[in-house]
């Protein structure tokens, strides 16, 4: 294998790492708890402007970084006979008993976990060669924070589903854990590599084509004038 | 002066432009296959009738791990999928997703869905995947290290470090496969 064919990818992997451990601390020291606040509004917002969502819509953040959401009680789940067995054995009476909203609380690891494809994904843009890379980080910045919300949806929905101990079968649950193990094991790994190639067409082309982009251009012959230099 | 090319030449270089597809096209392949074979391979990973498999698997990849731990010294026991300092008490669970079966689907869809001949596909798909292995085996031990001394960097290291370090290799791998197979002749 030439000294080529090897050297981009290597120089592009040992930037990526190093972007990667800056961005890592950046985002767990001083980002983290802004992101996670916004993260926390835009899914009480969507929360409210759902179909049956009202005022009873919250979600708090605890000391524990805990999140805590109140959404209002489906009503079918609440009518069906199995859920009033289990609200009246709850509440120590008899009789049909009706709720508004339930709070279901869920551990604040996976949260963190969906902001992580941040990083990530800026490590990868940093270390890629490419122009308006600022309007590439904003853009693919947007697109996992609507990942972000979509994977905090899926995690709320399982808690509900897991208060009510609702047992999907089927293609129903097949869909839920294929939802819940995308969310939480691929989409804040595999999301900000797939964004970045994306909309990285430079980055795209050098990886797919070995093609030099003229923005590429200064990527690899970096690589050449110091190879040459030795 | 440049020399005149020979007829023979001449007919084989417009039989290779005949035969292939423009650049663009093979780039559209690519894109479109790529996530279809993505999607089929979570799918796979997915269907339950394929889980004792994936667990056995992750078992496999423990009991190594141990072995691996203790013939360089260590102390470390494996039951099942779980991985246990018999010191200490410490234990990790290597559940599937940590077994390195996510990245392996990644980087074969990648492979699979770029254009090359079987051969070609076949080398890279068997050196990345040992590629891959290696460095989980790497990422399992470097946990149970880890884990035995603080909890907190375990936790951090395991969902934020390693998993982003994983992708990143992977992402190297196929780029440096398409470097030396693909990429002199172009797509």
């Amino acid at each position: 294998m030439s000294d080529r064919q090897l050297s981009d990818p290597l120089r592009f992997l040992l930037r990526a790492l190093v972007f990667l451990a800056l961005m890592l601390a950046l985002w767990w020291l001083v980002l983290l708890n802004p992101l996670l606040a916004g993260l926390r509004l835009s899914a009480e917002l969507t929360l409210r402007l759902l179909p049956g969502g009202s005022s009873v819509s919250h979600v708090t953040i605890g000391p524990d970084r805990n999140w805590t959401f109140q959404v209002p009680a489906p009503a079918a789940v609440v009518n069906q006979e199995r859920t009033q067995q289990m609200l009246a054995a709850s509440a120590g009476g008899s009789g049909r008993i009706k709720i508004r909203s339930i709070k279901v609380e869920g551990a604040g690891r996976f949260p963190v976990l969906f902001t992580v494809s941040l990083p990530l994904y800026w490590a990868i843009l940093l270390a890629a060669p490419g122009r308006r890379r600022l309007l590439r980080i904003s853009c693919g910045t947007a697109v996992l924070a609507a990942f972000a919300l979509l994977s905090i949806a899926v995690y709320a929905i399982r808690l509900v589903g897991g208060y009510f101990h609702l047992a999907m079968e089927g293609l129903p649950g097949f869909l839920m854990d294929s939802a819940a193990y995308l969310a939480t094991g691929v989409v804040p790994y595999f999301g900000p590599v797939l964004v970045a190639l994306s909309l990285n067409g430079e980055l795209r082309g050098l990886i797919l084509t070995g093609e030099v982009a003229p923005a590429a251009a200064a990527f690899v012959s970096a690589g050449s004038r110091r190879r040459r230099r030795r | 002066m440049a020399r005149k090319p020979s007829p023979s030449h001449t007919r084989a270089v417009q039989a290779e432009k005949a035969s292939a597809p423009p650049r663009k096209n093979r780039m559209l392949r690519f894109l479109l296959l790529f996530p279809i074979f993505l999607a089929l391979g979570f799918c796979g990973l997915l269907i339950p009738f394929l889980h004792p498999a994936v667990t056995g698997f992750t078992r496999g990849l423990v009991e190594i791990s141990a072995i691996v731990i203790r013939l360089f010294g260590g102390s470390a026991t494996a039951h099942q999928v779980v991985l246990q300092s018999p010191s200490n008490g410490f234990a990790m669970e290597v559940i599937d997703g940590c077994n390195g079966d996510d990245v392996v689907v990644l980087l074969w869809a990648a492979i699979l869905a770029y254009p090359a001949s079987w051969k070609q596909k076949g080398k890279g798909l068997l050196t990345g995947t040992g590629a891959i292995y290696v460095i989980n085996f790497l990422r399992i031990i470097s946990l149970f290290y880890l884990g035995q001394y603080n909890r907190q960097w375990f936790e951090f290291a395991h969902l934020y470090v390693w998993e982003s370090v994983f992708v990143l290799f992977t992402l190297t791998i196929f780029w440096m496969w398409v470097r030396r197979t693909a990429a002199p002749r172009g797509i």
